[in-house]
Order: C-alpha cells, then structure tokens, then sequence
C-alpha cells in the first residue's frame, strides 16, 4: 500500500507510528501522498487507531465562564500538559460524554460532537425534551451497531416519568414506559449499560439498570452506607465506573463545619456483598465531589468542589 | 551468556535473561538454535550496541515496581529517546526485527511525538515519501479539515 515507504520503512512501522498520532495530525498527513492517504482512510487503520486511543484515555475538561456564559475545551492525556482544542463550541454546554463523542446543548440546538476530528452533527431538535428538568446519558448498542441517547425527565415521584431513547443513526425517538418512579438521576458511564439513582417514597436511594440493546430495567443494590442514607438536597449521591466497575459515592456536606464524601466499588457486578470502601474525605466546606476517572494504580482523579453555599 | 554478530562482524556478549525480550531471540534459544554466535546481518554495531544497552537496563522490568526504581527507569527510557531522527529508526527496526516489544513502543512513540507538529512537507522530508497527489487532490483534502492545517504549534523544520 505504501509504495513510497517502502525502500525506507515497512508499513508495519509507519503503522505503528501514526496510530499514536492526534486525529488532528493524522488529517494533515493525508496530505503526504497518495499512498498516505489511503492508508489513513482506511477502515482497518481508524479501527487500530481506536483501539491505541481507547488504551490511552484522555480527557476533555470544559471550564465555563461565568460571566460570559461561554465554554473553553482542553484535553488532557494525563502524562503531558493540557491541550487547547483546535475548534471551541464556546455557546454550548456539555449533556454527556461517552466514547470521545460529546453531546451538546445550547437552546434549542443539539449538538454531537467528537472533538478529535471536529465533526459536529446538529441533532433533530424536536425529539429533545427541555434540558433544564433533563439527564442525559449517550452509550453504543453494539446490537444495532448504533449510539443512542437516553433522556430522563427529572421530575418529582408522583408524576408518571417521561423518558425517551433516540436512537441516532435512524434519528427516531420512543417514549419508553415501565419506568421505576424516581427523580434527581446521575448516570454512570458503561459499555450498553445505564445505572443510575433513584429515590423511593421513603426517601431512600436505590440503583437502577438499563440495558440500551434489550430496554429493560433492572435494580442493583447500593452499599449499606448510601442505603442508610435520606435524601437531602445538600447530598450528593451518584453512580459512575472506575476501570471497568460500577461505583457508588456520597458527599454529605457536614452540619457544623466538616463534610466527608465516600466511594465504594462493587467488585463483583451485582453482587452486593462485593461493594468495598476504597475511601473516605473529610474536608471542611465540601460541597460535592465526582470520581472521574481511576489509573491503573488505583489512583482516583475526583472533581472536587470546595467553597462555602451561598458563594457557590 | 548468548553471543550475538552484527553484520559488521563485531560479536557482543549479553546475559541470556536480558537477551530474552527478545522473542526472536528468546524463540531461537528454546529450539536449541542458539549453540554458538547468531549473526544479526540486518543490525550494524553502533545500532546492536544502543539495544544491548537497552536490554540490559530494562533486564529486571518485574522486580522495578517492587523496588521503587519505576522512575529510575522512565528516566532512562527519556534519555535512551534522546538521539537522532536516522539513528531512532535504526533502532526501530532493530527493534522490529528481534521482536521486543517495550523498545519498539517506546521508539515508535517517540517517533510519532516528534511528527505530531510537524507540517506535511517536514514529514514527506522526514519519511522521505515523493508527494504524488496533484494540487486539487491536496486541497480536497485540506477543505475536508482546514483546521487540522492550521495553528501555531505546527513546524515546518526537519529535525
């Protein structure tokens, strides 16, 4: 395939070689020669090069700017500095993020956007509910080969929950029934799965499951720490993934000065005896804190938000 | 101890569980094909020697976590980088040849940094590749992401 190449280098190596490239590079190195741009463009080398990348995670951090409303992008691969993206969707917010595709809202636009190779595909706006009283959540559904995106109405308990799925490359939506009662959802990120928090009429957390391929519901139980907790709205609770297992954590702000925020992982998928406690933060004026990510050696990176109420 | 030959007739000593990343190597000594010296007549000294120094640091990767000398090693890894654009992809395919995975992540990765920024005539120069697609063929591709092309961060310097 590389003609060129091939008096200097096998295309073993220059295969080796741009598959740790940026997206970025890569469509300027289309550029080179003809030879170049079909090795680039072709479906075998994307699918290696998705497959370094996704063992290679970054990041993307957005930081909103108050005053002006508008949004800056960076990305981050962890081992060197941050990076400012090449294009800056600065009016949009960010719904959700899955598989280096971000979902984005401004108004009435919807946007999907992938921020390696900065193609951004307008959303057919109709099909979204308003995003104020909404959770996103994006996952693939490797049966139907397609993204879909579920949208959960966060409403209170008594209402009947309206929640839809649309499934992208057919750009149709269906209002999806048999949904538990619950509001105030956060969803966690995993392969085809949803998992997100209820709370029940006594006030308590439970787990649910959404299976995106076969739509059903399931429950998972949450560790003794988050079931013994109420809700309050100064509480945080949510679910997330952290290297491949599903996680629970809670910030309680505390009532004198000290908050404590606790992450548990459940080792063994829906086995409640496997939930273990990996830590516990106490810090003064803790609002909320988010696990993001977890290095393979066990290291947490967290979001987390300091600072006394009324100054947010 | 395993001898190896350079095809510039130099013969190096090196101890078998460093000269075991190899796996060519590794594969060679466990059909018994390694009795006497194995003639490398794709590698020269100079490159043989790069590598041997390689494997011989990199010859405890397991116990280094255990000992804390991790960094040590990511230290010399960012040295061992630290060479010129013909003698890396000396390595390279020294690397490629006898199969030892870590050195050719390392290399190929220091490789692909040093491209990343680079514009495409500092790339056709560095991988000394013909540009054979005619004008409106590049500027297909360059109106498909113009963005990609701009930026101040992209160098035009060969090196």
């Amino acid at each position: 395939m590389l003609k060129a190449l091939e008096i200097y280098l096998p295309e073993k190596i220059i295969v080796e070689i741009l598959i740790r490239l940026p997206v970025q590079s890569l469509l300027r190195f289309k550029c080179i020669s003809k030879s170049c741009n079909t090795l680039i463009s072709h479906p075998k080398f994307k699918e290696k090069h998705y497959h370094h990348a996704k063992n290679n995670k970054k990041i993307l951090i957005a930081q909103m700017h108050p005053g002006t409303r508008t949004t800056s992008y960076y990305s981050s691969s962890f081992s060197s500095s941050l990076q400012k993206l090449a294009k800056q969707p600065t009016d949009y917010t960010v719904l959700c993020c899955y598989d280096g595709l971000v979902l984005l809202w401004h108004y009435n636009d919807h946007l999907l956007w992938n921020p390696s190779t900065n193609e951004l595909v307008q959303l057919p706006n109709h099909e979204f509910p308003d995003a104020s009283s909404t959770t996103y959540g994006l996952r693939y559904d490797s049966t139907s080969d397609d993204y879909k995106i579920l949208m959960l109405h966060n409403r209170s308990f008594s209402c009947r929950p309206l929640n839809k799925i649309l499934a992208l490359k057919c750009g149709s939506s269906r209002i999806i029934y048999n949904h538990p009662h619950g509001f105030r959802h956060r969803m966690g990120p995993e392969d085809g799965e949803f998992h997100w928090l209820c709370v029940n009429d006594l006030s308590k957390y439970f787990m649910i499951s959404f299976n995106i391929s076969n739509e059903v519901y399931g429950e998972i139980s949450l560790p003794e720490g988050i079931c013994s907790i109420s809700y309050r709205v100064e509480v945080t609770c949510g679910v997330s993934v952290l290297e491949g297992m599903l996680c629970a954590y809670c910030t309680c702000p505390g009532d004198t000065e000290e908050g404590t925020f606790k992450l548990w992982v459940m080792k063994e998928y829906g086995v409640k005896e496997s939930w273990t406690k990996l830590f516990t933060i106490r810090d003064t004026h803790l609002v909320f804190t988010i696990p993001k990510y977890m290095f393979a050696d066990g290291e947490v990176l967290l979001f987390y938000r300091k600072g006394l109420y009324n100054n947010g | 101890m395993v001898k190896l030959k350079s095809n510039d007739d130099k013969e190096f000593e090196v101890e078998e569980a460093a000269v075991i990343q190899s796996e060519m190597i590794k594969n060679m000594i466990e059909d018994g094909c390694a009795t006497s010296v194995i003639p490398l007549p794709n590698i020269d000294s100079k490159t043989l020697i790069k590598v041997i120094e390689y494997l011989n640091k990199h010859i405890n990767m397991g116990k280094a976590a255990e000992t804390g000398e991790e960094d040590d090693l990511k230290e010399f890894d960012e040295q061992f980088v630290n060479m010129g654009w013909e003698e890396l992809f000396d390595v390279i395919m020294a690397a490629n040849y006898l199969n030892i995975h870590e050195l050719m992540e390392l290399c190929c990765q220091s490789a692909a940094d040093r491209l990343k920024n680079k514009s495409v005539r500092a790339v056709r120069e560095m991988l000394k590749i013909t540009n054979d697609l005619t004008e409106e063929e590049e500027q297909e591709i360059i109106n498909d992401a113009p963005w990609a092309f701009e930026g101040p961060e992209i160098d035009d310097t060969v090196n």
